[in-house]
């Protein structure tokens, strides 16, 4: 039992269960003196909720007394959190001060405790809290809802403002829908927590005048932009009085400001002129005859100056209508009777503010009439300038108008900045200046293209020249050959065919003939080759000579006398173009064209017997040069009878070393040695 | 030292009493073989010096080959062939006034190789000093009148300079040697646009795409049916240049524009994407690619590619000038201010109009 009761008081404290609270003494027995301010609070505040929804309906402005209610409401709310009506008045009032973005919990809280025996009247609040979150379905629903359940004497007096509002959640909604080329931003720099407003600007939007209640009472700031920001935020000492100053329109120029001023309980406009950096004492703007009911507030210059288009509460409804006033010309002194600004502009609800464009035709206003989506709202209106009439107001939509108010449009020349004031949601508190930027005309991006026009920067060709080798003749340098031809044994010059052969492809290079006279010789031949050379001569034995002469060989010159043998038997005659390999006896081909001069020989005297002879130098040892001689002369031997030569005049021997021509002491020596010969043994 | 000197000169006297004994012609015989060898050891040297001078050219080692082909001259100073090639090598090195002077010796010493006159011109041209060129491909046209090359040459300079009359003169006598010179009727359809005579261009166009029917040149006629108003032949040959080349980016950049301009926004962005696809580096189709974006009201990809662009491009000035208009979509209205600033101080005077219209 104890744990439920428990539960059950926790459940209560949590609102869970909520439940409706009197202010009564049996559920506040241990605070009676609190219980008893709370109730003499909601009484105060009942009166001045009265007050401010009789001037509600009246279509006067009232946050005054709403504000001066919630002084009284909050404390005892927060006595008693838990009582449907108290949380209603609040919401209620509210809904009617700068801040009524914070009714919505305490009407939703009061619906809740009240329940089915809740007020009928929440429903209307409530739709007026829907209307402001934009959720203007709900709105209107809930507008109906308290069409259906108030009573009809009451519901008589809201019949009409209940159904402003349901016009106006449909008008939200359409316009909602629409979306407008207009950024909206709080200008921070400018703000407090309290109420800025009447924001007004230069013609070309660099300064900037407005009020703002911050220290207590109402005083007049001023700005300056710079770099897209308003610094030297200043209080305007020479207009600013221990009491309200409120300004309302700044000239185009900057040099003139309108304001308006409370003498003997009535509102009328000034106007004070800046004389170099500091604003004069402001003067009464039109004549007094203007001004005798009523009061004159918030007020716009009219380009020519000559029209002052003004706020005024002296009509015949005693609500609030825009007036103008006017004179002749610049030098007239005295101002016209106040007039309408027609049936188009003024309603029968309250118009809060005006401001004459600089082109002179186009009024922005502030109505909570016309096709407002909840409060005040910004209106345009164009004048006919043939007829002089104002044309049907345009509501400017969102994001300036929102289901709170819109008040103190003032917007820049160029049309691309206006400045209003708002108490809407998410500002720093109260009424907040806020900055419409519009777009103006789509900023199209552009698009780019580009070509390759110049085909060889497009596409180069490319050029990949590269210089051509040249073939090298390698240089070959000339030995010359010269001699004599002598007869070996009588040193006779002999007239003789001289042949010089290239051995390694056997092809004569070049045929000569020693001199009859002197047997002289003269010859040069190429290096890098090796050459045999040749002498024939009638009646003498063929001579031949060696000359292996390697590439590179520097400049030489032979001089060399060769004797010639005659064809006598006995006659010797060394093969110097014979060659075998270090210690071998195969007749290296080299050696052919030698041998077949010797077939040649053979073959031109047919009578001619020859003894092949192998020699060595005496380095190894004499039964391996005497084979080694003998097995070349076999050789040698072989390779004429295998080219038809009749083996029987063919004999070979070796001698080793036995039968030196040149000293074995020598390299040369020993090379001149190493031969192989033929000698005559028979002709 | 000394001996070694000694054993030659004893070698030489040696060599000198051998050669004692012959007669005054054998002394004749014996020197003239002398000479011939010396001869022919040089002219191995040249030879090989030679080639080792083009081998250092083939691997692009110019200073080697400018050094060899020295040795080259010094050794034959009437080798026309070295010379040219040194001045070659001098080129590339881009010691062009030293180039043009040794190919003026290549065209001294061998007055039919027009080759070195050529490229005395192309030095010139590379070195930027025009007249100059102008001046050599004249001298080489007036020797070989159909050195088409030169005329053409001749004809970029002009365009370049802006002298479009000039460029045309010169790209006919180039089509005049040869009537098929495709690159020469391309450039001439380009001059001819440049001077907004766009039939004359897109009869050039066409001969020359007939020619040779690369990718560029089916672009620069589609680009030329697009300036005189025509969009649909515009269209068709931007399609021709991508059949040419499937990579050819400009090709697609070019046709999303096109389809950008005739509000076809889902093909203008097909093809700029295709072109980003080929080149994720190409500036330019970012830009257009965002503005679709941007019309789109997809501000954040607009503003993600208009990044790319301009820091690809820092310079772009119509990159930072969308990117001023996407950015004051964006409400930084300060990155906008300074984006148009910019395009402004890049000379586009849109920025300036935005500029004065939104930031002061």
């Amino acid at each position: 039992m104890k744990q439920i009761t428990t539960l059950l008081a926790l459940a209560l404290s949590l609102g869970v269960f909520a439940q409706d609270v009197a202010f009564k003494k049996g559920n506040f027995k241990d605070d009676k003196e609190g219980l008893e301010t709370a109730k003499k609070n909601i009484e105060d505040g009942d009166v001045l909720l009265e007050k401010g929804e009789q001037k509600v309906l009246g279509m006067v402005n009232a946050f005054e007394e709403f504000e001066e209610a919630l002084a009284f409401y909050l404390p005892a709310q927060e006595f008693n959190p838990n009582n449907s009506d108290l949380n209603r008045k609040v919401g209620h009032a509210y809904l009617y001060t700068n801040t009524p973005y914070l009714a919505m919990p305490y009407l939703e809280k009061s619906l809740e405790l009240g329940g089915e025996d809740s007020e009928p009247f929440v429903h209307f609040l409530l739709g007026k809290a829907y209307q402001l979150e934009r959720d203007f379905e709900k709105a209107e629903r809930s507008f109906k809802k308290y069409g259906t359940l108030e009573n009809p004497k009451k519901l008589e007096v809201y019949k009409k403002l209940n159904r402003k509002h349901m016009k106006e959640c449909r008008s939200g909604a359409e316009i909602f829908g629409v979306k407008t080329r207009v950024w909206v931003d709080n200008v921070k720099e400018l703000n407090s927590q309290q109420d800025e407003i009447a924001p007004s600007i230069t013609a070309d939007g660099s300064e900037i005048i407005f009020n703002s209640n911050k220290t207590g009472n109402f005083d007049i700031y001023t700005a300056e932009r710079k770099k897209r920001r308003w610094v030297r935020l200043s209080s305007v000492n020479s207009l600013n009085t221990e009491g309200d100053d409120v300004s309302s329109s700044l000239a185009y120029d900057g040099q003139r400001l309108l304001l308006f001023k409370d003498t003997d309980g009535q509102s009328d406009i000034y106007e004070s002129k800046l004389n170099g950096t500091t604003w004069g004492e402001p003067e009464l703007k039109m004549s007094k005859v203007v001004n005798i009911e009523g009061n004159e507030t918030f007020a716009s210059y009219d380009p020519q100056d000559i029209k002052v288009y003004f706020v005024s509460d002296g009509g015949f409804g005693g609500d609030q209508n825009i007036n103008f006033s006017g004179k002749k010309d610049m030098e007239e002194k005295f101002w016209g009777q106040s007039q309408s600004a027609g049936q188009e502009i003024n309603t029968g609800f309250q118009e809060g503010s005006v401001y004459m464009a600089p082109d002179g035709n186009t009024m922005y206003f502030c109505s909570q009439g016309h096709s407002s989506i909840g409060g005040y709202d910004v209106f345009v209106s164009y004048r006919d300038e043939e007829l002089g009439l104002w044309g049907k107001p345009i509501n400017m939509g969102y994001p300036i108008n929102t289901p709170f108010d819109e008040l103190y449009f003032s917007i820049s020349a160029n049309g691309k900045k206006a400045y209003f004031a708002s108490n809407r949601g998410g500002g720093a508190g109260g009424m907040d200046i806020y900055c419409a930027t519009f777009w103006g005309e789509p900023k199209q991006p552009t698009v780019a293209s580009e070509d390759n026009l110049i085909a060889s920067i497009a596409s180069p060709i490319e050029d990949t020249y590269t210089p051509e080798t040249v073939e090298v003749t390698v240089a070959n340098s000339l030995t010359v050959f010269k001699g004599r031809i002598l007869d070996g044994l009588l040193q006779d010059p002999v007239e003789a065919e001289i042949k010089i052969f290239d051995n390694s492809t056997g092809e004569v290079y070049a045929v000569m003939r020693s001199n009859s006279a002197t047997g002289k010789f003269l010859l040069s031949l190429p290096s890098g080759l090796n050459y045999g050379i040749s002498v024939e001569a009638e009646g003498y034995l063929f001579h031949s000579e060696n000359f292996n002469l390697p590439k590179g060989s520097a400049y030489n010159m032979i001089n060399k006398d060769i004797q010639l043998k005659n064809i006598d038997i006995g006659s010797k005659i060394a093969l110097r173009n014979v060659f075998f390999d270090t210690g071998r006896a195969e007749v290296k081909i080299d050696s052919y064209p030698e041998l077949d001069r010797l077939i040649q020989l053979m073959t031109d005297v047919p009578s001619l017997k020859i003894e092949l002879s192998g020699h060595t130098d005496n380095v190894g040892g004499k039964a391996a040069n005497e084979s080694l001689s003998q097995r070349r002369a076999d050789a040698v031997r072989q390779y004429l009878v295998s080219r038809s030569v009749d083996g029987n005049r063919v004999t070979a021997k070796g001698y080793g070393s036995s039968r030196p021509v040149d000293s074995n002491a020598t390299k040369e020596g020993r090379a001149n040695n190493r031969r192989t010969e033929f000698e005559i043994t028979a002709n | 030292m000394l001996l070694t000197l000694f054993f030659l000169v004893q070698t030489a006297f040696a060599q000198e009493q051998v050669d004692s004994t012959l007669t005054t012609e054998e002394i004749q015989f014996r020197d003239s073989i002398a000479a011939i060898n010396t001869s022919n050891e040089r002219m191995q040297l040249i030879q090989e010096t030679y080639n080792a001078a083009s081998s250092a050219f083939a691997e692009s080692n110019f200073s080697k080959s400018i050094s060899l082909f020295d040795e080259v001259i010094a050794l034959d100073s009437s080798n026309a062939d070295a010379f040219y090639n040194k001045g070659l090598a001098q080129k590339e090195s881009k010691q062009y006034t030293e180039a043009v002077e040794t190919l003026e010796q290549a065209f001294s010493l061998d007055a039919t190789n027009f080759d070195a006159l050529f490229q005395q011109a192309k030095c010139y041209d590379e070195n930027k000093e025009s007249d100059k060129a102008i001046v050599a491909y004249d001298r080489l046209l007036s020797a070989d009148p159909t050195w088409g090359e030169a005329a053409y040459n001749k004809g970029v300079i002009f365009y370049l300079d802006k002298d479009y009359q000039q460029a045309i003169a010169a790209y006919s006598q180039a089509i005049s040697i040869n009537p098929n010179y495709a690159y020469a009727l391309n450039d001439r359809g380009s001059c001819h646009r440049a001077l907004e005579d766009y039939d004359k261009a897109i009869s050039d166009y066409l001969k020359a795409a007939q020619s040779d029917a690369q990718a560029f040149i089916y672009n620069n006629l589609a680009s030329a049916y697009r300036k005189s108003g025509n969009t649909e032949k515009a269209i068709e040959f931007y399609a021709k240049a991508i059949s040419a080349d499937a990579n050819y980016e400009m090709a697609y950049n070019n046709r999303g524009t096109v389809y950008f301009e005739t509000e076809n926004y889902d093909l203008a962005l097909k093809d700029f994407k295709k072109a980003i696809e080929i080149n994720a580096d190409y500036a330019m189709a970012l830009c257009n690619r965002a503005a679709i974006y941007h019309m789109q009201e997809n501000y954040t990809g607009a503003l993600a590619d208009l990044e790319s662009a301009v820091k690809l491009q820092p310079n772009n000035a119509t990159a930072l000038l969308n990117r001023g208009i996407t950015r004051e979509m964006l409400r930084n209205v300060d990155g906008a201010c300074e984006d148009w600033q910019k395009a402004y101080d890049l000379g586009m005077e849109k920025g300036k109009e935005y500029y004065i219209n939104n930031c002061e």
